[in-house]
């Protein structure tokens, strides 16, 4: 018995490791986890704050761009009397540094007198709309107000990201939600509908960053896209079939979340339900008119979809459809063996008329045996046109969104898998664009060029327009590659070998760029 | 119920040492056992009641329940810390949760023989009542048992040969076009006693149930739709013989059953053509010889087949696996002094062939010691056992220790604390399920559990309250693996604590009445910060089952009442089901004893609650069954 007791004693481990796991990329600081690579109050580290005019870039505090490193010290030479127009250069006692020029009084017009320095309040982000109001990093200072350019959704660990869409610097990631998969803005708040909580969040912004607000709605089974008219969100429900209409200023469905400043009212008016197997994926409006992409289930539940439907929210608390774009009568291109099915995914207004992103995925496989095509709808008469992308450079699109007068089509490609089932090529992956006549005017591929080394493959996802400049989401790793467009085509700013990361480890979901 | 209807602690601690020590000449015996048990001859040493005489251990004895219209998940509702995860008709898919642990956490033995391959859960809707005697359910580590019972085990006890020419039949009729007929016959057969039981069953399956269109529209109206897709049809059989040979029972069981099943799908998005088709077969041996020097060795050997092949364009055609294992058991119990020492040696393989011809297999070897010593004239028995199991590449260690303290005014005392483990299963390590990636790199779940049952146990009524924590870790946990998978990682770490009360009440012999209650609350101990310290999804904090029966064999009724308080959906606590009751009504009637014949009537679900276990999946509305039992027996009592 003794032994048999001493053996079974010794057979239990130490204590049971137990506590808050932090994704890959964060790590637990306090009570939740941090993002160390670009959190300044955090930076490298669990309290390892940035000093002033810093911000914290892979871990590491460095100067903001548009200062300068004095003895240490980041400092603005444009308006530092102490620095003024270089470092060491102090301005006599009473005189202030204005266009890095020691003078007697600020002069220009726009600008204000704070302490010794003279300071654009509207568009400086360490005195944003007044002296001393600084701005979080990865904000701009616009119209006095400190805002992000751009903000990323990270669904695998819940959290948002603000960036400048011209420094391309980042705030810290913020928890909003579980598994947030859309976003889009309405007057001053970010919503995101999250994926894993069934639910459209709202997120706002300030000097401190963006937080999660106390207000929240119900919404269907996987939801897929929200976008935003005014006061009036539409909400696609891919898994419960539905197409869901939300007015601020109503209380149906509204959620009270602990903490954080309150939020929109934002409530549920109707519901419009397409059938069984329709799985809506992406919506887009014109006019009164709300085009809605089905994309259909698997296998020969796939017939369920392949339409666009057209409904009418002229009374957003009675929408009704009013017809359907077959798109199955398309010629899909099929490779050689190819069975694709016209699976509309994402679907954009552009030019006026509708365009829908055409997957050409194996209904059962969903494996890409064609082309990545677009359907084009227009609006008015629901004529149909078919529109080329790249041929198998581009293969299973996924996002549409217009630059300008052009129109940029992000393609995720052609996954090849390890034995570890790790993503280790995507041939067809890139982004294409197209002009305003719809011809193919440059295709930029996110494969890794031959001589980059180590590489991460990147699938491109969904992406936002910040002017001219193209912020693309990957969904392999939480990274984001940023292209310029102009007349000639794409170039890059970041690519696949410098892209900025974004999400802990894990996917880029969505991209917003706010107002 | 307490132990099971027909078992009080007193007995289980009594049949356990019985059982271990083949009727110990040389100690005191215990206080004799003062309600009918099973003969200590049928206790094969895979029963939890003599496996572990310390746990808690429930026992439904389905040999009065005959008539009742039910598959073994819905005869297992009654038992405490039981969930069962049900997708919704006759002959589809039903899974247990014990304690918190997930299905796939819980070992379901045939006589002892597993029923599924390693790590896997058991769709419980596959064994039909009518082949069973009685369902022994362990709650809490089973960790004598090797790898797989974290949460408990169950062990269906299958009907046994009887000496004399007994014939035996249920035909049951019922909504959703339901049909299950069975018909057995044993009694002698050559030198010993045989059974052999037909069993089948058809069901369409097409309930309507109530659909909300949009659901997000408060007060939305709902429709009446059909479930298609949804029909069962399976038929079996149960052989069973029993040969004496001297101081050696034999007993031999061939198991197996066709099924196939259409598979609904959700509501919202349904799978019209998709089919699960099954063929599963099981085949064991046993001998227990008991030795004149106080031992008892028992062998025990089995192979079992299941085959599964899922059809219809969701699965791009036709998928099919073969699962196969084959076990050797050798227990031996030897009685030296006041020490009843036991050990346990088992061996075995499993096999996987599936489509992507990874076909996973893997050796197993187990090796267990125990002991168990009597104090105080046996009102006190502590005993202790540690187990090592090997399976493929894997090595778990499952200690467990014990005590059993009789105690004045009927009073008795169990206490158990134990480790009990599952491998990842073959499909979790090494299979690619559409897009479930495996990963070979995942690590054996853990479960420390300890346990404390007081009872109190009178002529009329008896009463058992048990306590209970439990501490999981490395859970295996699916989760998003870019760019559109999933994978298995061990990451999580729960906390299942609670209580479980069991009551039965006989006050006169007309009237019978039984509960269980289960306070269950669970927590995540590690996870991220979305994650940590919420609940564990589809674990309802309070549950209770009750059932009172009345009257006489000519007329008799019943009422069963099912209770289960709302209950997260997800683990961020964001979705949750609602509280539900369902409610079931029988009477029945036996005008004759020789042949017995009886009628029973039953409607289920009497409130026509519209529920689901499933997200997707309705349970069916209210439903009636006639059913009409017979048996004759050749030596009628």
């Amino acid at each position: 018995m003794r032994a048999v007791l001493v053996a079974g004693l010794l057979s239990f481990t130490a204590c049971l490791p137990t506590g808050v796991v932090c994704v890959e990329g964060t790590l637990p600081c306090g009570s939740g986890c941090i993002d160390p690579l670009n959190d300044k109050r955090n930076c490298g580290g669990c309290g390892q704050s940035c000093g002033a005019n810093q911000e914290c870039n892979a871990g590491s505090c460095g100067c903001q761009q548009g200062t300068t490193s004095c003895s240490g010290e980041c400092v603005v030479t444009d308006s530092d009397s102490l620095n003024c127009g270089g470092c060491g250069v102090a301005c006599a006692s009473g005189l202030v540094c204005e266009l890095s020029a020691c003078k007697s009084a600020c002069t220009v017009g726009t600008t204000m007198r704070c302490g010794d320095s003279c300071i654009s309040t509207v568009s400086d982000v360490n005195n944003c709309g007044g002296c001393g109001l600084a701005c979080a990093s990865g904000q701009s200072c616009r119209n006095s107000t400190c805002t992000y350019d751009v903000v990323a959704a990270c669904f695998s660990t819940g959290q948002l990201i603000g960036l400048s869409a011209t420094s391309l610097s980042k705030g810290t990631l913020t928890s909003v939600g579980s598994a947030p998969q859309s976003l889009a803005v309405m007057g001053q708040t970010i919503l995101s509908l999250d994926g894993l909580d069934r639910r459209l969040y709202q997120a706002t912004q300030s000097s401190s960053g963006l937080a999660q607000a106390a207000s929240a709605s119900a919404v269907g089974a996987v939801p897929n896209q929200v976008i935003v008219d005014g006061t009036t969100a539409y909400v696609v429900n891919a898994g419960a079939g539905t197409l869901q209409i939300l007015q601020s200023g109503v209380d149906a469905g509204v959620l009270s979340l602990d903490g954080g400043a309150s939020g929109l009212a934002l409530g549920t008016v109707s519901e419009l339900n397409f059938g069984m197997n329709t799985f809506p994926e992406s919506a887009t409006k014109v006019g009164n008119v709300v085009f809605v992409t089905l994309y259909g289930g698997t296998g020969s539940a796939a017939s369920a979809g392949q339409t666009i439907a057209k409904v009418l929210v002229s009374d957003p608390a009675n929408p009704t459809e009013v017809g359907r774009v077959d798109l199955s009568t398309l010629d899909l291109h099929a490779f050689d063996g190819g069975a694709p099915v016209a699976r509309p995914w994402s679907i954009v207004t552009h030019n006026g008329a509708v365009y829908a992103v055409l997957n050409n995925l194996n209904p059962t496989t969903w494996s890409p045996e064609g082309p990545g095509l677009l359907a084009r709808v227009d609006p008015s008469t629901s004529a149909l046109t078919e529109v080329a992308l790249a041929g198998s450079d581009c293969l299973n699109p996924q996002w549409a969104q217009s630059v300008g007068g052009k129109l940029a089509v992000s393609c995720a490609g052609k996954a090849v898998y390890d034995s570890s089932f790790n993503v280790v090529s995507a041939s067809g992956a890139g982004l294409v664009l197209l002009d305003e006549a719809d011809q193919h005017l440059a295709t930029w591929s996110s494969a890794c060029p031959a001589d980059a080394g180590s590489c991460a493959v990147m699938t491109p996802g969904r992406f936002t327009v910040s002017g001219q400049r193209v912020l693309l989401g990957d969904q392999n790793t939480g990274r984001i590659v940023v292209l310029d467009v102009s007349d000639a085509g794409l170039s890059e700013v970041r690519g696949v070998t410098d892209a900025v990361t974004t999400c802990p480890s894990r996917n880029v979901a969505d991209l917003l760029t706010l107002p | 119920m307490v132990g099971p209807s027909r078992l009080t602690a007193q007995a289980v601690v009594t049949v356990a040492l019985l059982s271990a020590r083949a009727i110990a000449q040389s100690i005191t015996p215990l206080a004799p056992v003062d309600v009918p048990l099973p003969a200590a001859s049928e206790l094969s040493p895979e029963s939890p009641l003599s496996r572990e005489p310390s746990s808690p251990v429930s026992v439904i004895d389905l040999t009065e329940r005959r008539s009742e219209a039910k598959d073994a998940a819905e005869h297992l509702t009654s038992v405490p810390g039981a969930i069962i995860s049900d997708v919704g008709g006759t002959g589809q898919r039903k899974t247990l949760s014990l304690r918190g642990a997930s299905p796939n956490a819980v070992l379901v033995l045939l006589d002892g023989v597993p029923l599924t391959p390693p790590g896997e859960s058991m769709d419980l809707s596959r064994i039909p009542a009518a082949a069973l005697d009685r369902i022994e359910v362990l709650r809490g580590a089973g960790s004598r048992y090797g790898p797989g019972g974290m949460g408990g085990v169950v062990n269906l006890v299958t009907r046994g040969p009887d000496q004399a020419l007994h014939v035996f039949g249920t035909a049951s009729q019922g909504s959703f076009t339901t049909t299950a007929l069975d018909v057995g016959a044993s009694g002698e057969l050559g030198p010993g006693q045989g059974l052999l039981l037909l069993h089948g069953l058809r069901s369409e399956g097409s309930f309507d149930f109530r659909y909300d269109a949009t659901p997000e529209v408060v007060g939305s109206p709902s429709t009446l739709l059909p479930r298609d897709n949804n029909q069962a049809l399976s038929g079996g059989a149960l052989g069973r013989y029993r040969w004496q040979v001297g101081a050696t029972q034999l007993d031999f069981l061939a198991e197996g059953a066709l099924e196939q099943r259409g598979l609904a799908g959700p509501v919202q998005n349904p799978s019209p053509d998709a089919r699960q088709q099954t063929t599963r077969g099981t085949l064991s041996a046993r001998s227990a010889t008991r030795f004149e020097h106080g031992g008892t060795l028992s062998l025990l050997a089995f192979g079992r087949l299941d085959s599964t092949e899922l059809s219809g364009s969701v699965f791009s055609g036709t998928y099919r696996q073969l699962a196969s294992s084959v076990g050797v058991e050798a227990t031996y119990a030897q009685l030296l002094g006041r020490h009843g020492l036991s050990a346990l040696l088992s061996t075995g393989g499993d096999w996987l062939r599936e489509p992507s011809n990874t076909n996973p297999a893997w050796g197993r070897l187990g090796a267990l010691v125990g002991d168990e010593v009597l104090f105080f004239d046996g009102r006190l028995s502590v005993n202790a056992a540690a187990r090592v199991d090997v399976a493929g590449p894997f090595v778990v260690v499952s200690p467990k220790a014990g005590a059993a303290l009789q105690l004045p005014l009927d009073l008795s005392l169990k206490v158990s604390a134990g480790q009990a483990s599952r491998t990842p299963s073959f499909l979790e390590l090494y299979v690619l399920q559409g897009t479930l990636l495996p990963n070979p790199t995942l690590r054996p779940e853990r479960a420390l559990t300890a346990d404390a049952t007081l009872e109190l146990t009178r002529e009329r009524y008896a009463v058992g309250v048990t306590g209970f924590a439990s501490l999981y870790q490395d859970l295996i946990s699916y989760e998003y693996y870019p760019p559109a998978m999933a994978k298995p990682f061990n990451f999580s770490a729960a906390l299942v604590a609670g209580a479980e009360v069991e009551g039965r009440v006989h006050p006169v012999s007309w009237l019978d009445a039984s509960v269980s209650y289960t306070y269950l609350h669970t927590q995540n101990l590690r996870d991220d910060p979305r994650y940590y310290l919420k609940e564990l999804p589809f674990r309802p904090n309070h549950r209770l089952a009750a059932r009172v029966q009345a009257g006489v064999p000519l007329a008799m009724a019943r009422a069963e009442l099912v209770f289960q308080s709302a209950q997260f959906m997800n683990r961020t606590e964001t979705l949750s089901l609602p509280a539900r009751a369902l409610l079931t009504l029988g009477v029945s009637t036996r005008p004759f004893k020789h042949p017995a014949i009886t009628v029973a009537f039953e409607v289920k679900n009497v409130l026509d609650v519209q529920t689901q276990d499933v997200d997707g999946y309705p349970l069916p509305p209210r439903a009636a069954y006639l059913t009409l039992g017979f048996a004759w027996d050749g030596a009628p009592q």
